[in-house]
């Protein structure tokens, strides 16, 4: 009986025992785990990627939750190794029980290559999952170092209980007020209590009664740009008060910003200004109240404070959850990053005061170290696009600064942020447009330019984001907030030309490529191109292998459609089609996913050299399946000639057309036999043409449409872009076909310069391209990746062979003869360019290649290095071995750009002196600048040279001699200032200009604008322009007129007609708006002759009629009647206006 | 007995590893999620059927459907113009009953149930005339409806019932629509996929569309008439077994395509003396030089390796590629005519002037 009490109670004890055993089992890997290239759409990436060579020592490690969606209650925790084999048995680092699913090592890493793992624990189960794949990285020799201290929590503990403690502790904040004594500092104290002094007498500015959901999309937009507007004027005049009262001590300042904050505070944190209504609204709230309280804490009675607290904590209350959640799970959830910052600093302001706030900020900050910045890793790009960088890097960078200036942690010193000033030097530079992404490729760049570049140039002591921040203009003439006390130095610090900068640049983490003429010169020629991981998420388009060209300071080849609205009609329906962009579609303008971060492409190569540059793309997965192939390779023939090869495969059985696409911001026309198109704006002029296959067809079409031309899908914008002009485009269709190749060649000249003309023949497999340059190009036109192509004298496997005298490259091919003799062979598709002692290679996996040496292209080889002149090491991921007649190299992915026999660099000094002269009606000057060695292995020289500030005609002139940012005209007049840039390649240059007539004229200022408008004899609205150029561009955000904004730059210029009723003498007048220092310089330009005024302050910007006053220019002129021409322009772009009608009317 | 316990004892040890395995083994089985793998469409042989009517004769039926034509109504193949605005033949159900959901015009197929899966209908058709209500296109289980699309004349739009009715997009009298409908099996919902000429492009009208009944197995197609007076053509109906992605039946002709503008035209760039430089014209041909020539002592200079694309001679020995030749003297040489226009800068050398 005992035996079998024994055996029951053994039974009972195993079964008890089961779950035990059962909860022992090892959990399974999720799919995501077991691929170092698995696809995990918008949740937090693995990272470092498979292959990646970090910047930043020890990188970022995140990865993608084990668990689906948000279960994280179904994980108890992670386990990172990083180990020195790809078997993972060598551990060089590790952590185990991490909670989430991101961690920061606190200690830099030896350089060196490294794969790392990770694994990951259920609830309630001991055991952890197998590894992950894992994920190989190395750590460059020169990484930037940033650590993240493991006791970083103390950041908290440190946060003094006094106030203020926003930037400066009642300690540290003598020191911090001298900031106000320089001479930068001054210039932003005066500026800013000026400013506060105004607000003395402003009221405070009620919200908008308005139902948000009762409005159309279009209106909505309008509106809740309007309801930031107020929040963030309100805000900013809080924080203004609060700065003028710590820089000054006059408690007027102070009563006032209490008296705004007290209003703030009433408002209904669920009404109009709620998270969900309007975030950018709620969180201007958070930021501008919480350095006005801070600032202000001692002036205010406790009383007082009660309520503005209240309001701060029940914001911070209201996110709180929602901002952890949505950067766990969403990490690229764009407005919830850019604003950490200022929810972050509203939990400063009132810590030690409110509940909680010190593990809020704990459980924050876990989050936000190991993860910043999600929207670029380490290359310093900006998976937005450019607009969205102009307006969310800023925000990013506000967080760090309390950082750098609270603690020993600087953000500043993350790989990213010392490579940020790279992406609008390369991406957006001065001159440019910007390119990929919402509302971008719209304005050239402006405050938020100046201000984030300055922010870098400071923080990061950075003198070519010091120059480029002056090539844009200066912080002390641009909108003072209260952050320029901290960065205001850079108008004043070091500046350094990136002269020896490469001229193109890819952004791998992001997929973007520039490829300039110049990276100097605001009149450059530039392309930019996207293949990306990021797909077509949030505010990207599906635009994969998209192009855009901008040219002497005009827009060419564009991204098309308006973005009146996050996911309106027209943007959904239009602006985010893939046939918006100059990229491929099929069978009828079918394209690519859109708003899916998988709709992805790869940038799979990219060389830059002196002659040539190449950059291959891969937007495949991008279509989800219906389409075979598409390859695209991007072809710079310098300085001007583009050869874009597409290589298309259908994934239908009976094969597809396909549509390739240029849409232009002017006009453009169709060739007469419609294989060839030309963009045609003022400045500048582009002609495409298609020169493979034979078959192909051009159409236009000139309404925001697909190739149907259907209004149903594709319906206009509205809101802001209602009135906008209707931008056209042009397709090349390709018969019905399984498989092709479509080889284009674009040219970009001046407008007042003929188009070069490129000669084609077609061989069997190729096609052979001659440029007026004298670069030839045969490009294969095989489909088979293996074929090896046979061209008079060359023989290659790959796209295309383009080649000079001096310079060659091969673009995607494994081998290279010429004249039977190997020139270069690769064990996969690699990119090769050599010539003038560079030599760039690129491969989108491992690979070896062996170059031949003592050519043309590259003579005998003592020495190669990087262009930093540092020696090619594994250290790099590269290694080079040097045998007879040969270089071998063994290469991690990626692309490398070297340096032959440690031969000069671009900017190096030439020893020379190099003179110019300049005449002016009639008079000469010569000026003489000490040579360096330019971009293209010239000797030139650059010289600040001043002129009288007008407008000038070019009469003569040498062909080297050129001046940055001036499109030097025969046939247009142009502006010339102050300190304006000569560059001369080589000696004896000259120019000849005439000065433009110009007359000064005195004006006339009145309220009575419809009094004014009456009395006129003609009048034309501002928006019914003939033509209008640079940034102009409609007014948004007011409701009782449509004019025109931003004709501020001296390249902005707007055309009307106007037919004058009777001959006599007439006076200019002109409605409009002007509310800042400086005050805007405009002219009118009728016949030969400039008129001049200095508009008045009129009141405001316009939000309310009686801001936007009458303006009688006294011109005088006489005038014939019938038909006018006349043309609008700027003297002074620092300065701005608005404008809403203009005429003339009869002198008496 | 002591035997016994130890095999009792090892017996409830196996059952215990078992269960245990069977725990685990049940719990690695979860479903692959394949949102991010791309699935091709599948081989013809997945096709169950297609019904391609302008194989059809005028007057003709097609084999293998139920037709069935009530009073005053008809089935039948005539000419009309198809998707691609050719002429071509469409099978036509004619109804003449518009005021009642009699005298209806039908015809269906069956095909092996499908229970698991997705099964995919592709149809075209068009509609010209007057009615009150549906003309309806279905997937059918036995007598059941699975889900379907219906065409309402009076309110001008399509229709997808799924539990109710939805009317996602306008509908234009005589234009041809292309229908895909995916009915998923295993989540019991569908994808419409709807293309036009006037929505060439397509797009999904709706996914995850709740079945019109709970079915378990789809086995037919019906397209009919219901009130309504005029003509309901359809054609290119074809059904197929799968996993689908791909959205558009390649076996229906495109639709023809307006040009919806004429293109303003500009001259292409001809071929002319390169701007700033000493030109070279061979024949009538401008040559391209990287290397600019260079005139002195009123001969044209350039390097040997431009030299050699006009007179294709390789450099001698001694000679290097960058070494600058005179091109007047090489044309002597090799029996050409070079003469130097000093008004526009340019040699000019004919190669036929020994003759």
């Amino acid at each position: 009986m005992k035996r079998v009490v024994s055996l029951i109670l053994v039974s009972i004890m195993l079964l008890i025992q089961i779950p035990t055993f059962a909860a022992s089992v090892k959990p399974e890997l999720p799919e995501w785990y077991k691929s170092p290239y698995a696809e995990v759409g918008n949740r937090t990436p693995f990272q470092p990627i498979h292959q990646y060579k970090c910047m930043q020592n020890p990188p970022n490690f995140t990865w993608t939750p084990a668990c689906k969606g948000t279960n994280y209650d179904l994980i108890d925790g992670y386990d990172v190794i990083v180990c020195s084999d790809e078997e993972l048995t060598d551990i060089k680092y590790s952590k185990y029980g991490i909670k989430w699913h991101y961690y920061s090592f606190p200690n830099p890493f030896e350089p060196g290559l490294y794969y790392w793992a990770v694994r990951y624990y259920e609830k309630g189960n001991k055991t952890p999952s197998d590894w992950s794949a894992p994920r190989r990285f190395r750590i460059l020799e020169d990484a930037y170092e940033f650590v993240i201290p493991e006791d970083y929590q103390k950041v908290i503990d440190d946060i003094p209980v006094s106030h203020p403690r926003i930037y400066m502790t009642k300690e540290n904040r003598d020191e911090f007020l001298k900031r106000g004594e320089t001479e930068a500092g001054k210039a932003v104290v005066e500026k800013l209590v000026a400013q506060a002094d105004a607000y003395l007498l402003q009221d405070f500015t009620p919200l908008p009664d308005v139902d948000l959901s009762a409005l159309p999309v279009g209106e909505k937009t309008i509106m809740m740009g309007k309801i930031t507007g107020v929040a963030s004027a309100n805000g900013k005049m809080a924080e203004s008060l609060a700065f003028a009262y710590q820089f000054t001590g006059e408690e007027k300042y102070a009563k006032k910003a209490k008296e705004v904050l007290l209003e703030m505070a009433e408002w209904d944190i669920n009404g109009l200004t709620s998270f969900e209504s309007q975030d950018q609204a709620f969180f201007e709230i958070m930021l501008r109240g919480a350095f006005a309280y801070d600032w202000c804490y001692d002036y205010l009675t406790e009383e007082e404070r009660a309520p503005i607290r209240k309001m701060l904590a029940e914001r911070i209350d209201v996110v709180d959850e929602k901002m952890l959640s949505a950067i766990r799970n969403d990490p690229y959830d764009s407005h919830m990053w850019a604003y950490t910052s200022y929810y972050v600093y509203a939990i400063i302001a009132v810590m030690h005061e409110a509940d909680g706030m010190d593990d809020i900020l704990a459980e924050f900050l876990e989050m936000y170290m190991p993860t910043f910045v999600p929207q670029s890793t380490e290359d310093g790009g900006w998976a937005k696009g450019t607009a969205y960088w102009s307006y969310g890097f800023q925000r990013s960078v506000q967080l760090p600064l309390w950082f750098a200036l609270s603690s020993n942690i600087d953000f500043f010193e993350k790989a990213w942020a010392k490579n940020a000033y790279l992406f609008p030097l390369y991406m957006y530079p001065a001159g440019s447009w910007g390119n990929f992404g919402d509302e971008s490729n719209r304005v050239k760049p402006g405050e938020s330019h100046i201000l984030g570049l300055a922010t870098f140039a400071v923080f990061t002591d950075n003198p070519v984001a010091a120059w480029l921040k002056n090539q844009i203009g200066k912080v002390s003439k641009s909108s003072i907030g209260i952050n320029s006390i901290l960065y205001a130095e850079a108008d004043v610090m070091e500046e350094k030309v990136p002269i020896d900068y490469p001229r193109a640049h890819t952004f791998l983490d992001q997929g973007m490529t520039a490829m300039h003429s110049d990276l100097l010169d605001p009149n450059r020629i530039a392309l930019y191109f996207r293949a990306d991981k990021h797909g077509s998420y949030n505010h990207l388009h599906p635009d994969q292998n998209a192009f855009m060209i901008e040219a002497f300071g005009d827009r060419l080849a564009i991204k098309s459609g308006y973005y009146d609205g996050y996911h309106s009609a027209h943007d959904s329906g239009f602006t985010r089609k893939t046939y918006a962009h100059n990229t491929i579609t099929f069978d009828g303008g079918e394209g690519q996913r859109d708003d899916d971060m998988n709709s992805r492409g790869n940038t799979d190569m990219f060389v830059t050299s002196p002659d040539f540059d190449a950059v291959v793309g891969d937007a495949t997965r991008a279509y989800d399946g219906n389409i075979g192939k598409f390859v695209r390779s991007i072809i710079y023939v310098r300085p001007d000639t583009y050869i874009v090869v597409d290589d298309l495969k259908s994934a239908k059985e009976k094969g597809s057309s396909f549509e390739w696409w240029l849409n232009a911001e002017n006009s453009i026309y169709l060739h007469e036999d419609k294989k060839g198109a030309s963009i045609k704006s003022v400045n500048a002029h582009l002609d495409a043409r298609v020169q493979y296959p034979e078959k192909v067809t051009g159409y236009y079409i000139h309404k925001f449409s697909d190739p149907w031309g259907r209004d149903e899908i594709n319906p206009d914008p509205n809101g802001n872009y209602a009135s906008s002009p209707v931008q056209e485009r042009i397709w090349f269709e390709t018969e019905k076909v399984k498989e092709t190749k479509m080889i284009t060649t674009m040219n970009v000249h001046k407008s007042d310069e003929a188009g070069a003309y490129v000669k084609s023949s077609e061989g069997e497999n190729y096609v052979k391209l001659e440029f007026e340059n004298g670069t030839i190009a045969f490009v294969s036109t095989s489909t088979d990746v293996d074929a090896v192509i046979e061209a008079e004298n060359f023989k290659f496997n790959g796209t295309a062979v383009v080649f000079n005298d001096k310079s060659i490259m091969l673009v995607g091919g494994k081998s290279l003869e010429i004249d039977g003799k190997v020139i270069f062979t690769a064990d996969r598709e690699t990119t090769f360019v050599a010539g003038k002692d560079r030599l760039s290679i690129s491969s989108n996996d491992d690979y070896s290649v062996k170059i031949a040496t003592g050519n043309r292209f590259i003579e005998k080889v003592e020495s190669i290095t990087s262009y930093e002149r540092k020696e090619i090491s594994e250290g790099y991921g590269i290694v080079c071995e040097k045998a007879e007649n040969e270089l071998i190299f063994k290469a991690e992915k990626g692309h490398y750009s070297m340096l032959i026999n440690n031969s000069a660099l671009a900017g190096e000094p030439t020893g020379e002196k190099l003179s110019f002269d300049i005449i002016i009606n009639g008079e000469k000057k010569t000026y003489e600048g000490e040579a360096f060695l330019d971009p293209d292995g010239n000797s030139s020289v650059r010289v600040p040279v001043d002129f009288d500030t007008n407008k000038y005609y070019l009469v003569d002139k040498s062909e080297n001699f050129d001046i940055e940012g001036v499109n030097l005209s025969y046939t247009k007049n142009f502006g010339l200032g102050e300190n304006e840039t000569v560059v001369c390649t080589g000696n004896g240059n000259y120019a000849e200009f005439k000065s433009f007539k110009s007359i000064q004229c005195e004006i006339e200022q009145t309220e009575d604008f419809e009094g004014l408008k009456k009395a006129s004899s003609v009048i034309v609205e501002a928006e019914d322009f003939d033509s209008i150029s640079g940034s102009g561009k409609l007014t948004a955000g007011v409701d009782h007129f449509v004019g025109i904004t931003r004709l501020n730059d001296s390249d902005s210029l707007a055309e009307y007609t106007l037919e004058i009723p009777e001959d006599g003498y007439y006076d200019f007048v002109v409605r409009c708006a002007a509310w800042q220092e400086p005050f805007p310089i405009r002219y009118v330009e009728i016949g030969d002759t400039d008129y001049i005024f200095t508009l008045p302050n009129t009141g405001g910007y316009g939000a309310l009629p009686e801001h936007v006053d009458g303006i009688r220019v006294k011109t005088n002129i006489h005038l014939p009647k019938g038909t006018l021409k006349i043309y609008l322009g700027s003297m002074n772009p620092d300065s701005l206006w608005n404008y809403d009608w203009l005429g003339f009317i009869k002198t008496e | 007995m002591k035997k016994k316990y130890k095999l009792l004892f090892l017996v409830l040890t196996v059952l215990l590893c078992v269960f245990v395995f069977c725990s685990s083994a049940f719990a690695l089985k979860r479903r692959v999620d394949t949102r991010n793998v791309t699935v091709r469409n599948l081989s013809s042989k997945n096709d169950l059927f297609l019904m391609d009517a302008t194989l059809l004769s005028e007057g003709e039926l097609p084999t293998g459907y139920n037709i069935y034509a009530g009073t005053g109504s008809q089935v039948t193949t005539e000419v009309t113009t198809g998707p691609d605005g050719k002429k071509n033949n469409a099978l036509v159900l004619i109804d003449n009953n518009g005021g009642s959901a009699t005298g209806d015009a039908v015809i269906s197929r069956s095909f092996p149930a499908v229970t698991s899966g997705e099964v995919a209908m592709d149809f075209c058709f068009k509609l010209e005339g007057e009615g009150r209500f549906a003309n309806g296109m279905y997937l059918m289980s036995g007598g059941s409806w699975g889900t379907r699309v219906t065409v309402r004349n009076d309110n001008g739009k399509l229709e997808y019932m799924s539990g109710g009715v939805i009317t996602p997009t306008g509908f234009t009298q005589g234009e041809w629509y292309k229908v895909r409908v995916i009915a998923n099996m295993d989540t019991k919902k569908a994808r419409i996929y709807v293309r036009s000429k006037a929505i060439p492009e397509g797009y999904i009208v709706k996914e995850n569309l709740n079945f019109w009944t709970d079915v378990s197995s789809i086995d037919g197609i019906r397209f009919e008439t219901r009130n309504l007076t005029g003509k309901f053509y359809l054609d290119y109906f074809k059904v197929e077994v799968g996993k689908f992605l791909e959205l558009i039946n390649e076996d229906i002709p495109e639709f023809e395509r307006p040009v919806p503008y004429e293109a303003p035209i500009s001259q292409a760039p001809v071929m002319r003396a390169v701007p700033d430089m000493i030109n070279v014209n061979v024949d009538g041909e401008y040559m391209y030089f990287a290397t600019k020539p260079y005139m002195k002592n009123g001969e044209v200079f350039a390097s040997l390796y431009w030299a050699q694309r006009v007179f294709n001679r390789l450099p001698k020995t001694g000679e290097n590629w960058f070494e600058a030749v005179s091109l007047n003297k090489l044309a002597v040489e090799y029996g050409y005519k070079a003469e130097f226009n000093e008004e526009e800068q340019t040699l000019y050398i004919t190669k036929g002037a020994e003759e």
